[in-house]
């Protein structure tokens, strides 16, 4: 078992384990931060399969929806106390810690081990945009609807 | 190794079973989303198509984005008219 094996595995059981914290949490705002760990964990996985760019995007994303479950969380009435310098300390080093193990302990893909050829970057654009141009014009289409969409349900009454 | 991903599918279903809050239900549904898109990926590698299951994972996570505006739309609409959030007060939307 190569050291990227390794990784992968760890980052599976972080996964699960997120995963677990964020059902059984007992506030909207703790479930929020382990579905950001989860998501975190999800990237890696994608990372340890060669996904490069899905991986990126997870990361992404995942890190932007947990903001806003907390902000929604917080606007919708669980307001929480100011955090203390040791917890942001705390949080600043495991992202730092995140960030070296992502660099270095992933040289070596477990997808490579099994002997599957990771897709590269560039081809997998050129993909994208050959084969599946109607698709991304019916998601961003999709998108724009929903943005469109959530404007007009969520205005406030007249009057109100 | 596609327990990994059924796994959080799981755990996504018990968190939307689970939590009274609405916010709480749409965390339930993302993380069911990241076991879709974890399994999509997982079956694109393992069948020698990686290409296939990268752009399904990745139409899965933008698809998903759509989902939550809706859904904060919703809360939000929710918040307006009963000043808060929990599933059951989704009953009616209309003011």
């Amino acid at each position: 078992m190569t050291h990227g094996d390794f990784l992968f595995w760890v980052f599976a059981i972080i996964t699960i384990v997120s995963g677990a914290c964020a059902v059984m949490a007992p506030t909207l705002r703790t479930t929020a931060l382990s579905l950001w760990i989860c998501g975190l964990g999800v990237g890696s996985l994608f990372l340890g399969m060669g996904a490069e760019y899905i991986a990126v995007a997870q990361w992404i994303l995942s890190t932007l929806v947990s903001v806003s479950f907390v902000f929604y969380s917080v606007l919708f009435g669980e307001v929480k106390k100011k955090e203390k310098p040791v917890k942001v300390a705390s949080g600043i080093a495991c992202g730092l810690l995140f960030i070296g193990v992502i660099n270095f302990g992933f040289q070596d893909l477990p997808i490579q081990s099994s002997g599957v050829t990771p897709l590269k970057l560039g081809e997998f654009g050129i993909s994208l945009i050959s084969d599946h141009f109607l698709s991304i014009k019916v998601l961003a289409l999709t998108l724009m609807m929903a943005i469109v969409g959530a404007g007009v349900i969520s205005r406030p009454e007249k009057g109100s | 190794m596609h327990f990994l991903a059924n796994t959080l599918m799981g755990l996504g279903l018990g968190c939307i079973l689970t939590k009274r809050s609405f916010i709480g239900v749409l965390i339930g549904v993302q993380m069911m989303l990241y076991g879709a898109s974890l399994s999509f990926v997982l079956s694109g590698a393992l069948a020698s198509e990686p290409k296939k299951g990268y752009v399904f994972a990745l139409f899965l996570i933008l698809g998903g984005i759509a989902q939550l505006i809706g859904g904060w739309a919703l809360a939000i609409r929710m918040f307006y008219l009963g000043g808060r959030v929990d599933m059951s007060a989704l009953k009616r939307l209309k003011g």
